[in-house]
C-alpha cells in the first residue's frame, strides 16, 4: 500500500467509530496522536488502507473522578495529564511518567490510549498504570468489557485488543492522603530518550516515621512486559524505610527482573539498574514524605 | 487525493492531498512554507515544529487528514524579516542561531512557551520547554538567553502574553 | 608580512568600528524567520526525484546488476549504473578510491550501486526495490588491528594499511630511562557522527546552455566541481556549484556527498531538474564519520613534573575508503604529545581500511582521539607527585619561540600558558572545593578538572593553502565582497563583512557577502581546518587596499588632485587636509562607469607555512595553532553512572577576537559537541552493519544536557592574521574531552579509558574501583 493511496476516516462519535471497525472490510488502523503509528507507517510496518483518525473524538479526552476511580479517556494527551490538578494530587506517579515522555511536542501529541495499545516494553506510562491498579475499558460495536491492566498485555507489542475493538476508558485508583508515588527513568539522556530501565512506585504510608503499610513496585524495560516486584513490595512493610531498609529492598530487586541486552544497555547493567532506580526512587520518596 | 481545508497563519487554505501525507510535506511542498524542516522525520529533532490549535507538534508525525479545520501557525506566521517577532529579534540579538536549520522549529516552540507563561523563565524552565528541539551548532546557551530576553521584552511591552 | 597586513595590524583598538565588536549576524533575520533558503529547500518546476541504491552487504562481490524490471516501472525516468559513468568512476579528496557507482565489489553499506530518477519519491523508492543485484558476500573486515595482519582479506589492491605516519624526536629509550614515573594506558574512542541537522541533498539542473548547476550544501564547491568533472568527463568550467548556506557541516560535507549523483542524474533526465535528499537513516548509513581510534600511550616524567618521554601508537578505523583518513591520522600524530615541549617522542599512527562505513573529516580531525592520552597522563602524574595539574601543564607548555615536542621552533603566537593562568584564576577553579561539596543529592558526587590542548590552523605542508577574495564597487556605492568559502553556520560571512566594512570605512550594511558560488567567487580553499576566518579575512584585507587605490585614483581625477593627496574617511574620499573637498563612493562608481573602468579588484595570498616537512609526518608541522583550556565541573550519580556536566569554563586563544559573539557561539557549540563525544555519542556497528540507525539511538545532547558555559578569551596577537586573528572552530571541542574524563575521576575515583562514558561504562568503572579497594584491603 502506497502512503499516497491510503484513505482516512474521521468519525465524530465513538459509536460511529465502533460501527466502522465492525463493518469495514478494508484494512484499517486507529490513529490517535500518531507518534507511534506514523513512525511505523514510515518504516513500512503499518500500511492500512484506511486510517481511522480519532482526533475528533472529544468524548474520549477527559479526566474525571467517579466512584470506582479516576477515569481517563484514551485520547488524553501526556500534556493533559501533566497539567491535571486532579492527577497531580491523586496520581502523582502517572503525572511523573507523562512528564518523562519524549519532550513537549511528543507530550502534546501522544495519548495515553496510544501508549497502552503500542505496548512497548519501554513504554513509560505502563508501570505507572500498574501501581495505580488501572483497568482498561475495551469497547466493540456489540460489547464492552473491563480488563485489569496485567491482563491487557500479552507480550512485547501485543495486547488483548482485537481488530474491531478500541480502548474507551482507563480507570485508575486514586491515591489516598497517605499515599505517595514516584516514577524513575534511566535513559541515555534527559529528554527524547527511550527508557533503559524505569520503575513506578506507589506507597501507602502509616502514622509512624517512614512506616510503610503497603506498596507497589513495577519495573519497565527489564522484561517482555512489566514486572511487578512482589518480593520488594513485601519487604517495604518490614520496618521503617530508613537508609538500610531502602538499600536492602533495592538490593533484592535485580533478581526479580529478566532484562535482555540491546544497543541501549546490557542485561547485567539493566539488572543492576533495577536496584539502583528503586533505591533512588525510595530515597526521593522518603525525603518528600519527611518534608511534607 | 482529498480536498482538505486548513487555516494556516491566519489564512484559510484549501489543498488537494493524500490524507496520509504528513502536514510537514504539505506545508513545504504544497504551500511553499519551507521554514519547518525535516531532519529526522520521526519526532526526534523538533525541526519540523509548528503550532496546531495552540499546541506545538512535530508536523512530520501529523497526517494532514488529521489537521482538517485546525488552526496552524508556522514560523512564517510568527514574523518576517520586515517585521520580526520579539522572539526572532531576541535570537538575532543574542546570536542564538548559527547554521539556522534548527532555528524555525525552535522559534515556534519558544514562542508558544513564552506565550504560556507570565514571567521570565528560569534556565530549567526553558530547558524543559525546548527539550524536543535539537540543535547541533549553538550549544543552546544563547538560545536559553534569547528566550529569556524575549520573555522580558514581551512582558515589558505589555505584560499580557501573546 | 605584506604591506597591507602591516597596515591592518597597526590599526589601534579604539580606531576599530566593526572588528572586535559584538556585531550581530548579517544573515540572522533570514534564519530566524525561516526565510533563508537552504539548497534542499529550493524548488524547480518539472522536477523529478532521485534515489540511491546502497549496498546490501558490507563487503561483497557484485556478480550482476539487473535493471530490466526497474525500467518497466511506469514512473521511471532513468536507472543508472557504473556503465553510465562517462568519466572516471571514483571520487575522494586525496585518493579517488571510492566508486561513484560500484562495479564489481561493494566495501561498505554506504556504497552506491545504482541511481534512480522517477516522477515521485514513492515511485523512486519502489524502483530501487526492482533493481536486482546478485552479490557474493565476503567475510567483512571490521577490526582494524586484525585488518593489518598478513592474510586478512584485502579491501584494496595496496592492502589494508592506507597510511603509516611516524614522528620521532630525541631519544625515546633514553627518555624513559631517565623518567621517575612512567604511565602507560590504552584509550578507545567512538565513531562520532556529525549529525548536522540538514542531511545531504540538493539539486542537479542541466541548464539550457548545456552547463550543469549543482545546488548542494558543501564545504568546498570549487573542489566538488573538479570531482564532478572527473567522473562525468565534463569541462569543469561548465559546472556551477552553489554550496552555501549549509544546515551544518562540521567536516561531514567536506568530501563529496551526493554532488556526483546529482550531476549524473541531471544528465539523464531529459533536462528535468532532479532532487535528492537523504533520509536521516540513509545519512547515518552512508555519511562520513569520525575515526574510532585505539591509542596506546606511554609517558615518562621526572619527579619535578617535567615530561621527558612520550610514546604513542594509534590505530584508526578509516572504513572502506581513503577520503581524508590519511590526513586525519597525520594531524593526530602531530598533536599526539599535546602543546608541550617533551624532548623525546616516538609517535606513530596507522590509518586502516575496514568495512565499517567511511570515516573522514570531522571537527578536531584526529586530535580529539589522541589528546586524552597526554592529558590523562599529566593528571596521573599530578596525583603521583602531588603537584598541581595546572602547574605541570604550564611547566611543560612550549611558548612562542620555543621548540615543541616535534623539535621545531614555533614562531607563531602561543597562548597555552595564558589560558592556563586564566583557568587558575577562574571562579570555578578557585572555589572548586566549595562547589564539590554541594552535590544535589546524597548519592551524587561532583568533580572539577582542567585540560588543555591545541589544534593546527590551515592545511599543513604538501597541500595547497591559499585564499582569494574579490571586492566590487556597486552602483549604489555599496560593495560586493565575494569569498567562495561557504557559510556552514560559523558566521564567517559576518566576519568577512566586518573586515571589509572596517577597511573600506563603510557601514556593515553596505557590504553584500557572496559565498559558496563558483560563478561569482574565486577558489579560496575549504571551510575546514579552522581556516575560514583567517583565510577569508586576510584575502579581503589583501583586496581592500586595491579597491581603495582604485577609488583613490578615481577621486583624484574627479577632484583634480594627484592620487597621493587623497585620503579615506567614513564613506568618502577627500583631499588631504580638506575634508570638504570630497566624493562619496556612489559618485566614484558613476565616474568609473562613465569611463568604462573596471570596478572589481582581487586579493590573493598563500597561508604561511613552515619551511621543512618532518619526514613521514604527512604534513607536519603546521605554522600556527589555536590553543585552548577547559575547566569543567561534573556531577555523577553513583547509583546509575549518569554523568551531568554542570559548568564549563572555555578559555580559547584564537589570536585577536574579531567578533566576541561569534567566538562564544563556537565555544558553546564546541563544548556541547565535546560533551556529546565524551558522554553520549557513538555509531555502533556489528560485522559492518549499523546497529545505530537513526536519531533514536544516536544520542546527541539536547538543551537539557547543556551546562552553564562561560567563555574567557585570551588574545594572543598573531602577526600574520587579519587584525591579529587565528582560528578556533575545532579546538573548542577538544580539551573538554579529557577534562570531563578527569572530572569523572575527581568525582568518583573511576578512570574512563573508553568513550563515550555512558552511564553503563561509568557504572562499571565505579564497580571496578570498588572491587579494587576491597581486594586492596
Ligand atoms: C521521538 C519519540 C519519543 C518518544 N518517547 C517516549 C517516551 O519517552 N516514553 C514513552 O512511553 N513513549 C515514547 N514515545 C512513544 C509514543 O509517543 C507514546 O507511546 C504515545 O503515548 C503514543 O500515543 P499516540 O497517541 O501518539 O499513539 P498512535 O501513534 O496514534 O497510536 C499507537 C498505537 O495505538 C493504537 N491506538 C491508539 N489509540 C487507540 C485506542 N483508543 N484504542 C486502541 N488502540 C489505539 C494505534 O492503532 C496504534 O497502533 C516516543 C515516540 C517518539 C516518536
Ligand atoms: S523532522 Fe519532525 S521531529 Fe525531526
Ligand atoms: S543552528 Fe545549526 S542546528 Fe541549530
Amino acid at each position: 500500500m502506497r502512503v499516497s493511496e491510503m484513505d482516512m476516516y474521521s468519525p465524530s462519535t465513538v459509536e460511529e467509530c465502533l460501527y466502522f471497525l465492525h463493518e469495514e472490510e478494508k484494512s484499517s488502523r486507529l490513529l490517535a496522536g500518531g507518534t507511534d503509528a506514523v513512525v511505523r507507517m514510515k518504516d513500512g510496518y503499518f500500511r492500512p488502507e484506511i486510517w481511522i483518525n480519532l482526533k475528533r473524538l472529544d468524548e474520549l479526552r477527559f479526566i474525571s473522578e467517579a466512584e470506582n476511580g479516576i477515569h481517563i479517556g484514551p485520547l488524553t494527551t501526556h500534556t493533559d495529564i501533566v497539567k491535571s490538578e486532579l492527577l497531580q494530587e491523586k496520581a502523582d506517579v502517572l503525572v511523573g511518567a507523562s512528564r518523562e515522555v519524549g519532550a513537549v511536542q511528543l507530550q502534546n501529541m501522544g495519548t495515553l490510549g496510544g501508549n497502552l495499545a503500542t505496548a512497548s516494553p519501554a513504554g513509560d506510562m505502563i508501570p505507572a498504570l500498574y501501581v495505580l491498579d488501572a483497568k482498561i475499558e475495551i469497547s466493540s460495536f456489540h460489547d464492552k468489557k473491563v480488563v485489569p491492566i496485567h491482563e491487557f498485555f500479552t507480550g512485547p507489542g501485543r495486547t488483548v485488543l482485537k481488530q474491531d475493538e478500541m480502548i474507551t476508558n482507563i480507570i485508575i485508583q486514586p491515591q489516598g492522603e497517605n499515599e505517595i508515588g514516584i516514577f524513575e527513568k534511566l535513559g541515555p539522556r534527559k529528554a527524547q530518550s527511550i527508557s533503559i530501565v524505569n520503575v513506578a512506585i506507589n506507597l501507602k504510608m502509616g502514622e509512624n516515621p517512614r512506616e510503610c503499610l503497603s506498596g507497589k513496585i513495577a519495573f519497565g524495560s527489564v522484561g517482555p512486559t512489566i514486572i511487578r516486584s512482589k518480593k520488594c513490595e513485601r519487604m517495604l512493610t518490614l520496618g521503617p524505610l530508613d537508609e538500610t531498609a531502602i538499600q536492602n529492598i533495592a538490593g533484592a530487586a535485580w533478581k526479580e527482573v529478566m532484562p535482555i541486552s540491546d544497543v541501549r544497555g546490557s542485561a547485567k547493567y539493566r539488572r543492576s539498574m533495577a536496584s539502583a532506580l528503586l533505591e533512588r526512587g525510595l530515597h526521593r520518596l522518603m525525603q518528600r514524605w519527611d518534608e511534607r | 487525493m482529498k480536498e482538505i481545508q486548513l487555516k494556516v497563519n491566519g489564512e484559510e487554505v484549501s489543498i488537494k492531498s493524500p490524507p496520509a501525507s504528513t502536514l510537514l510535506d504539505v506545508l513545504r511542498d504544497e504551500l511553499d512554507l519551507i521554514g519547518a524542516k525535516e531532519c529526522c522525520g520521526k519526532g526526534e529533532c523538533g525541526s519540523c515544529s509548528v503550532e496546531v490549535d495552540g499546541e506545538v507538534v512535530c508536523s512530520c508525525l501529523m497526517l494532514v487528514g488529521q489537521t482538517e479545520n485546525t488552526n496552524i501557525t508556522t514560523v512564517e506566521g510568527i514574523g518576517q524579516v520586515g517585521g520580526m517577532d520579539v522572539m526572532q529579534q531576541a535570537f538575532v540579538d543574542e546570536g542564538a542561531t548559527q547554521c539556522g536549520y534548527c532555528t524555525p522549529g525552535i522559534i515556534v516552540s519558544a514562542k508558544a512557551f513564552i506565550n504560556s507563561i507570565d514571567h521570565i523563565p528560569t534556565d530549567d524552565e526553558v530547558k524543559t520547554a525546548l527539550g524536543g528541539n535539537l540543535c547541533r551548532c549553538t550549544g543552546y546557551t544563547k538560545i536559553i538567553k534569547a528566550v529569556q530576553t524575549a520573555a522580558r521584552r514581551q512582558l515589558a511591552a505589555g505584560g499580557a502574553p501573546g | 608580512m605584506s604591506n597591507e597586513i602591516k597596515e591592518v595590524q597597526t590599526m589601534k583598538e579604539e580606531q576599530l568600528k566593526w572588528v572586535g565588536k559584538r556585531v550581530k549576524r548579517i544573515d540572522g533575520p533570514e534564519k530566524v524567520t525561516g526565510e533563508q533558503k537552504y539548497k534542499t529547500d529550493l524548488k524547480f518546476p518539472n522536477m523529478v526525484w532521485g534515489k540511491v541504491l546502497r549496498a546490501k552487504y558490507p563487503f561483497a562481490k557484485i556478480k550482476s546488476i539487473d535493471i530490466a524490471k526497474a525500467l518497466e516501472h511506469p514512473e521511471v525516468i532513468c536507472v543508472l549504473t557504473h556503465k553510465d559513468i562517462p568519466g572516471f568512476n571514483g571520487f575522494g579528496i586525496v585518493t579517488p578510491d571510492q566508486p561513484v557507482l560500484c562495479e564489481d565489489v561493494v566495501r561498505c553499506l554506504g556504497d552506491a550501486v545504482a541511481l534512480v530518477a522517477a516522477e515521485t519519491e514513492e515511485a523512486a523508492k519502489e524502483i530501487l526495490e526492482l533493481i536486482h543485484v546478485d552479490y557474493d558476500p565476503l567475510e567483512a573486515v571490521t577490526d582494524p588491528e586484525s585488518a593489518m595482519v598478513q592474510g586478512a582479506p584485502q579491501l584494496h589492491p595496496d592492502g589494508n594499511i592506507h597510511s603509516h605516519i611516524t614522528i620521532q624526536n630525541g631519544d625515546i629509550e633514553k627518555g624513559f630511562e631517565e623518567a621517575d614515573y612512567i604511565f602507560e594506558n590504552t584509550f578507545y574512542s567512538p565513531r562520532q557522527m556529525h549529525a548536522f541537522l540538514e542531511t545531504e541533498g540538493g539539486w542537479g539542473v542541466l541548464e539550457e546552455d548545456g552547463s550543469l548547476s549543482i545546488h548542494c550544501p558543501s564545504q568546498y564547491g570549487h573542489r566538488d566541481k573538479l570531482q564532478i568533472a572527473r567522473s562525468l568527463a565534463l569541462n569543469p568550467e561548465r559546472i556551477h556549484i552553489y554550496s552555501s548556506p549549509n544546515g551544518g557541516g562540521f567536516g561531514g560535507k567536506d568530501e563529496i556527498t551526493v554532488q556526483i549523483y546529482l550531476a549524473l542524474l541531471a544528465m539523464n533526465t531529459g533536462g528535468r531538474p532532479v532532487k535528492l535528499h537523504l533520509s536521516r537513516e540513509e545519512s547515518v548509513a552512508s555519511g562520513i564519520k569520525r575515526h574510532p581510534f585505539k591509542v596506546t600511550v606511554k609517558t615518562g616524567a621526572k619527579k619535578d613534573g617535567t615530561l621527558i618521554a612520550h610514546k604513542l601508537r594509534a590505530v584508526a578505523d578509516t572504513g572502506a575508503y581513503a577520503s581524508l583518513g590519511g590526513a586525519v591520522v597525520a594531524l593526530a600524530i602531530e598533536h599526539g604529545a599535546g602543546p608541550y615541549k617533551i624532548p623525546n617522542v616516538d609517535m606513530e599512527g596507522f590509518c586502516v581500511f575496514t568495512n565499517n562505513g567511511i570515516a573522514g573529516a570531522f571537527r578536531g580531525f584526529g586530535v580529539n582521539q589522541v589528546c586524552v592520552g597526554i592529558e590523562t597522563h599529566i593528571d596521573l602524574l599530578a596525583e603521583k607527585t602531588g603537584l598541581d595539574p595546572i602547574e605541570i601543564r604550564k611547566k611543560n607548555a612550549y611558548c612562542q619561540g620555543e621548540k615543541s615536542s616535534l623539535g621545531h621552533v614555533v614562531t607563531s603566537s602561543v597562548g597555552t600558558v595564558e589560558t592556563l593562568e586564566k583557568a587558575e584564576q577562574s571562579e570555578l577553579w578557585k572555589n572548586r572545593d566549595v562547589y564539590k561539596a554541594q552535590a544535589s543529592e546524597p548519592w551524587k558526587k561532583r568533580g572539577v578538572a582542567v585540560a588543555t590542548s591545541f589544534h593546527a590552523i590551515g592545511m599543513g605542508l604538501g597541500t595547497p593553502d591559499y585564499g582569494a577574495a574579490t571586492i566590487e564597487l556597486l552602483e549604489d556605492g555599496r560593495f560586493k565582497v565575494a569569498v567562495a568559502i561557504e557559510e556552514i553556520g560559523t558566521g564567517n560571512g559576518t566576519v568577512y563583512a566586518q573586515v571589509a566594512a572596517e577597511l573600506l570605512k563603510c557601514d556593515i550594511e553596505d557590504i553584500d557577502v557572496i559565498q559558496g558560488d563558483t560563478t561569482e567567487a574565486l577558489d579560496s580553499g575549504t571551510i575546514s581546518a579552522s581556516r575560514s576566518t583567517y583565510t577569508g579575512g586576510r584575502a579581503i584585507a589583501t583586496a581592500a587596499p586595491k579597491m581603495i587605490g582604485l577609488m583613490a585614483e578615481a577621486a583624484a581625477e574627479i577632484l583634480q588632485v594627484s592620487a597621493d593627496q587623497i585620503e579615506l574617511s567614513e564613506n568618502k574620499l577627500h583631499v588631504a587636509g580638506e575634508e570638504k573637498r570630497a566624493v562619496n563612493y556612489k559618485a566614484i562608481y558613476e565616474h568609473l562607469y562613465e569611463k568604462h573602468q573596471p570596478m572589481v579588484v582581487e586579493g590573493h595570498f598563500y597561508l604561511p607555512r613552515e619551511k621543512e616537512e618532518l619526514k613521514n609526518s604527512g604534513g607536519a608541522p603546521h605554522h600556527f595553532y589555536g590553543y585552548m583550556t577547559h575547566v569543567v565541573m561534573v556531577e555523577v550519580d553513583t547509583l546509575t553512572g549518569e554523568t551531568e556536566v554542570l559548568r564549563v569554563v572555555a578559555i580559547p586563544d584564537c589570536g585577536k577576537v574579531l567578533n566576541p559573539q561569534g567566538l562564544e557561539g563556537q565555544c558553546e557549540g564546541g563544548a556541547v559537541m565535546g560533551i556529546g563525544y565524551t558522554l553520549y555519542e557513538d555509531v555502533l556497528m556489528e560485522n559492518g552493519y549499523n546497529k545505530t540507525k537513526s536519531f533514536t539511538d544516536y544520542v546527541i545532547p539536547t538543551i537539557r544536557e547543556t551546562p552553564v558555559i562561560e567563555t574567557i578569551p585570551v588574545e594572543s596577537n598573531e602577526n600574520s592574521g587579519p587584525f591579529g586573528a587565528k582560528g578556533i572552530a575545532e579546538v573548542v571541542m577538544i580539551p573538554i574531552i579529557p577534562a570531563i574524563m578527569a572530572a569523572i575521576y575527581d568525582a568518583t575515583g573511576a578512570r574512563i579509558y573508553q568513550l563515550p562514558a555512558t552511564p553503563e561504562r561509568v557504572y562499571q568503572a565505579m564497580q571496578a574501583t570498588k572491587k579494587q579497594t576491597l581486594t586492596a584491603r
